[in-house]
């Protein structure tokens, strides 16, 4: 009974302390995510423009985002950035890690995997400008070195068929987040399962494709969800460095909100876009797991 | 009492209190509270709006500075936003009520602020304080005029303007030993030369039978219709103008003069090779910015503000003369317009309209504006303060006359930042000759108009 008391205590003590902290997280949250998340929300059903009341629109505002060929434009724009960036970016940090992991001890290796680490914790702009200068057409060092071997560089960002490339070159260099996560989950997984294929006399091609791929399949499936997510989100080096141009090739969702919003100033139509994004992240992601039951194995499933 | 002693209902109500408390503090005061409470000297606060380059800012700072320190009343506050955000800026501040109380203005850009009722009518502050209007260019004043309930009102005062004139470059037009263009040229001449002057990677000029028209190294003409809706100073000196009415909120891209005259131009580009179709973002030239400041170009239109540039950049022997003229003389002009509005929501409107008065001194506007790559002065009297002949090109006496004939961009209706943006990629898709002329024109009208229609006056 005291020993049922003195726990009973505890637990009202430990409630008390996790209500303190969590409470300053718990009031950004509610200001900086649930409030205008709502207003969003509550805006796209609104026809508003600065220094003018709110008119109600209904459903017009998400009928007039569906129907504007900029919306399809800037969809088809995602998927093609979607297509091209996750799986550039999580197979270079796969090979990364995997190069890292068997690497491991050697002299210089923890330098390495620092310099590759550090374009994720840079400024998304600052590493804007330096891409934008990388691929200038005139004065960049990427044509500079193509022009060495004799190849004519393309106009990368300036050029309508080249922007998308380039920018989906530009994500895999950030794959530093994802390597250390693959790096950190090949450190963790089992020696023996690798042990007894190799007396099996498997290869190493076998083991990574038997062995090693599904073991590591929860981190896979969780890198990509988040990678497709922020794919959906991006918004810094396109504004950066192209503005959505040439031509309308690098107008991505999260750009084409913010234009809608901040240069048409049609604010509602504008809440309508971020709703109908985050419905389509909210789709994707829902699907993602849907499937993830036929490729993602967790330790001790059958 | 410890943390540990609260319960977890009281945590609850103490952060739900610290933020309702936040809520709930007093705002910051008003400038015209602080003017009551304070000492009467207390100076008056003014906010400035201002969207500069950084040659023009310069000269504006110490200038305004001045001006702060010969005025102990005000105590001006400069806010600057660079021109690339400029527009959103604008945007975000009328959301939040929060522009400043003079606002530096792009005329294509005001006209959605003011239907909004952003800025404030200055009608009655014109006639309170006997501003003079007569000096200022006349053609320069309608995209800020605007009609409310019937009355015609002015919601702006133009400061500064950039008219298009025709650069050359005079290294080129050696090469070619071709004289160089004069005021009495006329488009058929420049096309001409245009032929003359364009070169492919061979050496072989548009003349030559020869001639590769995909391998380009050196454009006789840049600058046309690919800079988009607001370039219809290139079809008024062939007899067309696509502007439908006054304000320029009806477009007619498909009637048989405006056909004609775009014609002109595409073939130009897409025939003969020897005009530029993507003028600035260079998928035909391999780099983005001015072809003619990077050397690939020998003759085409751009705003005075060019001259700033290609001076600092010291090396293309160039000089300027007056938009060319059609067959019937009649020139053509688009003229980037800038200047001052009054946010509807200051607090002083009547000092930030003496504010406004005193940036639009002849003396202010000679001193920050009358420079070769600032806009020219919009005031009369001081126009010609901006020829500097110390400094090339020679013939600037051209971009005078051009503000005479010019147009302001257009259209700067609620929808024309919107319908320029919306329309631009289909110009240089026609002029590269990747899409049909009448059908992409046939979109564009439409497109045009729905947009212009939708965002109202």
């Amino acid at each position: 009974m005291r020993n049922h008391q003195r726990h009973s205590h505890r637990d009202r003590y430990r409630e008390k302390w996790f209500y303190v902290l969590i409470g300053p997280w718990l009031i950004g949250f509610a200001l900086f995510q649930v409030v205008p998340l709502s207003a969003g929300l509550g805006l796209s059903l609104f026809d508003w423009t600065p220094a003018q009341p709110l008119r109600w629109a209904g459903l017009t505002q998400v009928m007039a985002a569906l129907t504007d060929p900029r919306t399809h434009l800037a969809l088809v724009n995602t998927a093609k950035y979607v297509l091209g960036s996750v799986p550039l970016t999580l197979g270079l940090a796969l090979v990364l890690a995997m190069s890292f992991h068997a690497a491991r001890g050697m002299p210089g290796t923890s330098v390495l995997r620092t310099a590759v680490f550090l374009p994720s914790v840079m400024s998304g702009v600052a590493i804007a400008f330096a891409w934008a200068w990388l691929f200038d057409p005139n004065f960049g060092p990427v044509n500079g070195a193509l022009e060495t071997i004799g190849i004519a560089g393309p106009g990368w960002f300036k050029n309508q068929h080249w922007a998308m490339p380039a920018m989906v070159l530009l994500s895999a260099w950030t794959c530093g987040g994802a390597m250390v996560i693959y790096l950190a989950a090949l450190q963790m997984l089992p020696r023996e399962l690798h042990e007894a294929a190799m007396l099996d006399g498997a290869g190493p091609w076998a083991r990574f494709r038997s062995i090693t791929l599904p073991l590591l399949s929860p981190v896979t499936f969780y890198l990509i969800v988040i990678a497709l997510i922020s794919a959906l989100q991006l918004f810094t080096p396109a504004y950066v460095i192209t503005r959505g141009g040439p031509q309308g090739a690098t107008l991505m969702t999260g750009l084409h909100v913010y234009l809608t919003g901040f240069q048409f100033g049609r604010f509602g139509q504008a809440s309508a876009l971020s709703l109908l994004v985050l419905l389509i992240a909210l789709a994707v992601t829902a699907i993602q797991f849907k499937l993830s039951g036929r490729w993602v194995h967790y330790e001790g499933q059958k | 009492m410890t943390f540990a002693g609260l319960s977890a209902r009281a945590a609850s109500l103490f952060a739900v209190c610290a933020l309702t408390l936040g809520a709930c503090a007093a705002p910051p005061p008003r400038a015209q509270d602080a003017q009551v409470a304070s000492a009467p000297t207390a100076p008056i606060k003014l906010r400035l709006g201002v969207s500069l380059t950084a040659e023009e800012l310069k000269d504006y700072e110490a200038a305004v500075k001045a001006l702060d320190e010969a005025r102990p009343e005000w105590e001006i506050a400069l806010e600057q936003v660079p021109q690339d955000g400029n527009l959103e800026k604008l945007t975000a501040n009328a959301a939040a009520g929060a522009l400043p109380d003079v606002q530096y203005v792009f005329t294509n850009q005001a006209r959605r602020f003011i239907a909004q009722g952003a800025f404030l009518d200055l009608t009655p502050l014109v006639a309170k304080y006997t501003f003079d209007l007569a000096d200022f260019y006349p053609n320069l004043l309608a995209p800020l005029q605007f009609e409310r309930d019937g009355a015609q009102g002015l919601y702006g005062i133009p400061t500064n303007a950039a008219p298009e004139i025709v650069f050359y470059n005079k290294a080129m037009f050696d090469a070619a030993k071709l004289d160089y263009p004069t005021d009495a040229w006329t488009l058929d001449d420049m096309r001409v030369a245009a032929r003359k002057l364009t070169l492919d990677k061979s050496g072989r000029n548009a003349e030559d039978p020869a001639f590769d028209k995909s391998q380009v190294a050196q454009w006789g003409w840049y600058g046309a219709l690919p800079a988009g809706l607001y370039s219809r100073s290139f079809i008024t000196p062939l007899d067309a103008d696509w502007c439908a009415n006054p304000d320029c909120s009806q477009m007619d891209f498909t009637s048989a003069p405006v056909l004609k005259a775009i014609q002109f131009w595409a073939d130009m580009s897409v025939n003969e090779g020897t005009a530029l179709a993507d003028t600035f973002r260079g998928s035909q030239t391999g780099a983005g910015g001015d072809p003619f400041i990077a050397g690939q170009a020998a003759m085409g239109m751009n705003g005075w503000f060019a001259i700033g540039q290609l001076n600092s950049q010291g090396s293309i022997n160039y000089d300027v003369v007056q938009p060319f003229k059609g067959p019937s003389g009649t020139r053509g002009s688009g003229v980037s317009v800038s200047g001052y509005a009054i946010s509807a929501t200051s607090a002083n409107p009547d000092e930030a309209f003496k504010l406004l008065m005193a940036l639009s001194e002849p003396a202010f506007l000679s001193r920050v504006w009358a420079k070769p790559g600032h806009g020219i002065p919009a005031r009369r009297s001081v126009a010609a303060d901006a020829v500097d002949t110390a400094h090339p090109p020679a013939n600037q006496a051209a971009a005078i006359a051009a503000l005479e004939f010019g147009q302001p961009f257009a259209p700067y209706t609620s929808g024309g930042v919107e319908a320029y943006l919306t329309t631009i990629d289909l110009f240089i898709a026609a002029l590269k000759g990747e899409r049909a002329l009448e059908p992409t024109l046939k979109e564009i009208e439409t497109t045009a108009n729905d947009i212009l229609q939708k965002a109202g006056p």
